[in-house]
């Protein structure tokens, strides 16, 4: 089995396990979790299903009855992210330049894959003594 | 903001902003089908399904560059801030057209052997060292997972019950997302394309979102750097002169402790503090202005009393309030005194 295989098969189940606690955590738990979701759409509980699906791990540990996350100023603080983004950019804008002119230098020209080349006939050979027997 | 959550929160700016985001959308597909359609020479005519699978991967591709341009322009030019609005729908859509790209190229290009057709495309004899033969179907892959998580979670639910830190942790993998997408595009199709149009519009994406964002970054920078303040005895923060504050807008300042932003404003005579990252998405309170008398988000409108940070009823959200303290015309907040329990609240300072 192509080890992209294993990856695709534990995915699938990821998201088999996903899909059931999401659709447990859309009928029985959001409204507890979040007051806001108590008494919610259908259409609603279908749109947050495949979120659920795919956090299930953090859906699991979402404490009933408490305060949301937003309420946490702590939680709020995304100063984080700012400085992440300060110190990424000018690494990541290069790096990337670098791939694309290297993909650029190193495909494959026309001359070298001859796509158009007139195609030539089959070489003659002589049939084998199996193909020659009556 | 809060109340009962809805399955979708349209208002007339929301439709407005995705009937225009979809007309754009459906334009540059039959612009593109048209294009390859009448513009290419007999011989370089591609089927229907794989001008399909190019026409959805280009939209997808131009849609992507455009939700990474709208953060750092809206921070280099506080025009760009209404395109913040409804980023998410864009979002959304993103994801959308690259599923469809996905789910065309799957089925063109795996339907036909033995094996499911994802496995047949994504486990196909690949050579990692060479550029040209890498695994680039891995790479769109990659970047629809995570576009994936991105729209699944894009709906205010998610925001308040991850909290926007981890929310905004999820959904800045966009960058990831991205460079995936550019190496995708770089290893896959420009390998097979001689012409120099593919890399020369490739290359132009790559400098122009990446050029926005290091010039975004510097901006932000110098900016945090001019709002940085000491503290001083007692926990208090010199904000500077009272006239120095915009009538009807605010001031941010950063301590130097490295506790959270104050955003500090003015409205009228009198001066209020609250706490600069916004309840619902972390935005940048400092840069809003006050309207109909209360502190308004400049990113999705959130609004707050700037006298206790409470969201105006039936509303709930709330922001801390620092004690303000005005002497000879200098302003100074408290660290100590921040708040967000509005039973113990500071009404503000008088001039």
């Amino acid at each position: 089995m192509h080890p992209m295989q294993f990856v695709l098969l534990a995915l699938a189940a990821y998201l088999l396990v996903g899909v059931i606690v999401g659709a447990w955590f859309v009928v029985a738990r959001a409204g507890r979790v979040d007051p806001a979701a108590e008494g919610s759409s259908l259409a609603f509980r279908l749109l947050i299903l495949p979120g659920a699906a795919a956090l299930w791990p953090l859906v699991l540990r979402m404490p009933a009855g408490g305060p949301r996350a937003s309420d946490d100023p702590a939680r709020r603080r995304t100063d984080v992210h700012r400085i992440a983004h300060r110190i990424a950019w000018p690494l990541l804008l290069p790096a990337i330049a670098v791939l694309v002119v290297l993909a650029v230098a190193f495909r494959s020209t026309p001359a070298t894959v001859d796509a158009g080349a007139v195609p030539q006939a089959a070489p003659a050979r002589s049939p084998t003594p199996a193909e020659a027997a009556p | 903001m809060s109340l009962q959550y809805v399955t979708v929160h349209w208002n007339r700016h929301k439709r407005v902003y995705d009937v225009v985001a979809g007309l754009a959308v459906l334009l540059l597909i039959a612009g593109f089908v048209l294009v390859s359609v009448v513009r290419l020479p007999a011989g370089e005519q591609v089927s229907p399904p794989i001008l399909a699978i190019r026409a959805f991967g280009i939209a997808a591709i131009v849609l992507l560059h455009v939700v990474l341009l709208i953060g750092p322009l809206a921070r280099l030019d506080e025009r760009f801030a209404p395109l913040l609005y409804n980023r998410r729908h864009l979002g959304v859509m993103l994801f959308c057209l690259g599923g469809l790209h996905g789910v065309a190229a799957i089925g063109f290009y795996g339907a036909f052997g033995n094996t499911d057709p994802l496995s047949a495309l994504l486990a196909s004899p690949t050579d990692v060292t060479r550029l040209s033969a890498f695994p680039f179907e891995l790479l769109g892959f990659a970047a629809l997972v995570i576009l994936f998580v991105m729209a699944a979670t894009s709906h205010d639910f998610w925001l308040a019950n991850l909290g926007p830190r981890l929310w905004k942790t999820l959904h800045v993998g966009v960058h990831l997302a991205w460079a995936l997408v550019i190496g995708h595009v770089a290893l896959g199709v420009m390998q097979s394309e001689p012409s120099s149009v593919v890399p020369g519009l490739l290359g132009a994406g790559v400098l122009l979102v990446g050029g926005v964002h290091v010039a975004a970054a510097v901006r932000q920078r110098s900016r945090e750097r001019s709002e940085t303040a000491a503290v001083g005895e007692g926990g208090w923060v010199d904000v500077g002169d009272v006239a120095d504050i915009p009538y009807g807008g605010a001031v941010t300042v950063r301590p130097s402790s490295g506790a959270a932003a104050i955003a500090v404003f003015r409205d009228g005579g009198v001066v209020h503090a609250v706490a600069n990252q916004c309840a619902h998405q972390g935005g940048p309170l400092g840069e809003g202005r006050l309207i109909d008398g209360c502190i308004t988000c400049p990113w999705h409108g959130y609004q707050y009393r700037p006298g206790d940070g409470c969201s105006p009823p039936p509303y709930t959200e709330r922001v801390p309030v620092h004690e303000v303290r005005v002497i000879a015309g200098r302003v100074s907040v408290s660290l100590s005194g921040a708040t967000d329990r509005d039973d113990d609240r500071d009404e503000g300072a008088d001039r």
